[in-house]
C-alpha cells in the first residue's frame, strides 16, 4: 500500500475562540469523537492513535490513555504534539495504516481553559533557548528576519504584504466559525493603520492567539469507500526540517525557500503540477509568509510574490483561492490544531461542504504549515476521489 | 547590578559556558573546526561540516554586517523596554548570530549595513553581544 491508498474519512472543528472556558479533555472527546462520528464510524472502530491526552486520569501526556477510554486495544499510537496535527501528523497516520500497522487511525486534540488552568501540550517552549530567547526573539519577529530581507532584495513592498492580511481577514470576516467573524471587512489602509508589532509587521498582519480543538480520521481507500463521507485521498505529503524550531537567526538565503523541496516531492507523489491545484490553504504565521510561499511552491516566480497577490490570484475568485477560511490571520491560531484545521478547510472543500465558499469542483488541494521561522514546513496534496 | 528587566537571561552549560565567559571579559568567541577551519554557531558539540570535534574556541573581531533585521515594538516579555532592535549578523570572520541592535535612530537602518560588537551587561553573570551601526557613538 502506498500514501495515497489512504483516506481522511472524518473531520471535525470545535469552536474556535479567544478563551473557551471548559475543560480540555472535555473540548477533545468532542473533536475525536466528532471526528469518528462524521466518518460513521464508532470507536471501536480505531486501532491507531495520535491524540492529547491531558487528564485527569490514565497517564497524562501519553495518548495510549484512549485504550482504556474507548476500552479498546491498540496497534499503533503517535507521540501527543507533533504527531496529533497537521500534515505531520497525517503523514504519521497514513503510513501507519499504508504500512498496515493499524487499519484506522485518529489524529486530534485541542486547547483551552482559563490561563492560570490551562493545560495542553506546548510546541517545544517551555524551554530557555539560549541564543534566542535573551534577546527578545519570538516567533512574530523572526518571521520578520525573513520578510525584511525579501524586501530589501525584492523590492517588496508594505502595501502588498497588507494586501495579503486584508485579504485573508476579509476571507475570514464573511467565516461565521472564524475568532474574527464580522471584524472586518479590511483596506490595505486599515491593516497599515494597526501598531507595529516587529517591522515590517502590524499587529493585522499577525496571527491569532485562539482555542479550540480539531480532529481527523483515515482509514484505508478500500475501506474509505464503504463510509459515509467522499473519500479524501492523501495523494502525497512530504516535509523540509531543517533545524531545530526558533534556535539560529532564520536567513532569507538559507531559509527562503524552506517547502519548496517538500511541496515538489508532494506534487510529484500526487502526479501533478500546481496548475492543477483548485483550492490552497497555506500556513500564515504573518501575512509576507503567502507571499513567500506563492514563490517557493511555484506559482510565481522568486522576487514576483508581491506583484502575484497584487493580481488578485489569493482571492475568493482568483486563480489560486488561499485560506477562504480566514486562515491563522483570522479563524484561528489554537497551539497545534490550528494546523489540523487547515487540512479540514482542504477536506470540506474537497467534499463540496464548504458552503457560501465553495470552490466549484474542487478535486485537488494543497495544504502547508511551518516555515522559515520554524525551521520545518508540513505539506501534503489531497484528492477527492 | 540589578538585572535589566524583560531580558530572559540565558543558563550557559558547560558547551556554551566559555562563551559567556568570554561577552564578560569582552571577547567574542566561536568554535572553530581545526580540521576545516569553519567558524560554527551556535554552539555545538561537533563541527557541523566534517562533524569532528577537534575544535576550540578562538576570538572574532566582531565586525560585521547587517543581514537582516525587525524593530520589536511588541516585546516577548512585557517589562523589556520597546522599541528594540532584532538582528540576523553574519560577522566578517564568516559566522553568523542573532542579537540585538544598539542605536537611538532604529529607522534609519539598513539591511546589509556594518556593525561591530559591544558588550552590554545584563546581569552580575551575564553580558550579552550586541551589536552597533559603525560610526554612530
Amino acid at each position: 500500500m502506498e500514501l495515497k491508498d489512504v483516506a481522511i474519512v472524518g473531520v471535525y472543528a470545535s469552536q474556535q475562540a479567544r478563551l473557551i472556558d471548559r475543560a480540555p479533555m472535555e473540548l477533545i472527546r468532542e473533536c475525536v469523537l466528532g471526528a469518528i462520528a462524521d466518518a460513521g464510524l464508532a470507536p471501536e472502530d480505531v486501532d491507531g492513535l495520535a491524540i492529547d491526552w491531558p487528564g485527569p486520569g490514565q497517564a497524562p501526556g501519553d495518548p495510549a490513555s484512549w485504550g482504556a477510554q474507548f476500552g479498546i486495544d491498540l496497534s499503533w499510537v503517535g507521540d501527543s504534539i507533533y504527531n496529533s496535527a497537521g500534515p505531520r501528523g497525517l503523514i504519521q497516520a497514513a503510513a501507519a495504516v499504508a504500512t498496515g500497522q493499524c487499519t484506522t487511525a485518529v489524529i486530534g486534540g485541542g486547547m483551552c481553559g482559563q490561563a492560570d488552568k490551562r493545560k495542553f501540550a506546548t510546541v517545544g517552549a517551555g524551554t530557555t533557548r539560549e541564543f534566542f530567547d535573551p534577546w527578545g526573539a519570538f516567533v512574530a519577529p523572526s518571521f520578520a528576519l525573513i520578510a525584511q530581507r525579501h524586501m530589501h532584495e525584492f523590492g517588496t513592498t508594505a502595501e502588498q504584504i497588507a494586501l495579503v492580511a486584508a485579504t485573508i481577514r476579509n476571507h475570514g470576516h464573511v467565516n461565521p466559525e472564524a475568532v474574527m467573524f464580522g471584524r472586518g471587512p479590511y483596506t490595505v489602509e486599515d491593516i497599515l493603520a494597526s501598531p507595529l508589532i516587529a517591522t515590517p509587521l502590524h499587529r493585522l498582519e499577525v496571527c491569532l492567539v485562539a482555542q479550540g480543538g480539531a480532529a481527523l480520521v483515515v482509514t484505508t481507500l478500500e475501506r474509505a469507500r464503504d463510509l459515509r463521507q467522499v473519500p479524501i485521498a492523501v495523494l502525497g505529503a512530504s516535509q523540509d526540517i531543517y533545524g531545530a524550531m526558533y534556535t539560529d537567526p532564520p536567513l532569507y538565503r538559507k531559509d527562503g525557500k524552506i517547502g519548496a523541496a517538500a511541496t515538489a516531492r508532494s506534487l510529484g507523489m500526487a502526479g501533478v503540477g500546481v496548475d492543477d491545484l483548485d483550492v490552497i490553504n497555506f500556513y500564515d504565521p504573518t501575512a509576507f509568509e503567502v507571499i513567500r510561499q506563492c514563490e517557493m511552491a511555484g506559482l510565481c516566480k522568486e522576487g514576483e510574490g508581491g506583484a502575484f497577490v497584487e493580481s488578485g490570484a489569493i482571492g475568493r475568485d482568483g486563480r489560486y483561492p488561499v485560506n477562504l477560511d480566514g486562515g491563522c490571520l483570522s479563524y484561528s491560531w489554537s497551539g497545534t490544531q490550528q494546523m489540523t484545521l487547515k487540512i479540514i478547510e482542504s477536506v470540506r472543500q474537497l467534499r463540496g461542504q464548504a458552503g457560501y465558499r465553495q470552490v466549484d469542483g474542487a478535486e485537488l488541494a494543497l495544504t502547508a504549515i511551518g516555515g522559515p521561522g520554524a525551521q520545518k514546513y508540513e505539506v501534503c496534496v489531497l484528492g477527492r476521489m | 547590578m540589578t538585572p535589566v528587566p524583560g531580558i530572559r537571561l540565558p543558563e550557559p552549560s558547560d558547551l556554551t559556558r566559555p562563551f559567556w565567559d568570554g561577552c564578560r571579559e569582552g571577547e567574542l568567541r566561536v568554535q572553530e573546526c581545526q580540521s576545516c577551519r569553519i567558524r560554527f554557531f551556535t554552539p555545538l558539540p561537533a563541527c557541523p561540516k566534517c562533524r569532528g570535534v577537534d575544535w576550540k574556541w578562538v576570538v572574532s573581531p566582531g565586525t560585521g554586517t547587517l543581514y537582516s533585521f525587525s524593530v520589536v515594538h511588541r516585546p516577548a516579555l512585557p517589562d523589556r523596554a520597546t522599541p528594540y532592535v532584532l538582528a540576523a549578523i553574519d560577522l566578517d570572520d564568516g559566522w553568523t548570530m542573532m542579537s540585538n541592535v544598539v542605536t537611538d535612530a532604529p529607522d534609519t537602518l539598513r539591511c546589509d549595513q556594518k556593525v561591530a560588537v559591544r558588550f552590554v551587561p545584563v546581569s552580575d553573570e551575564i553580558t550579552m553581544p550586541m551589536f552597533a551601526p559603525v560610526g554612530s557613538g
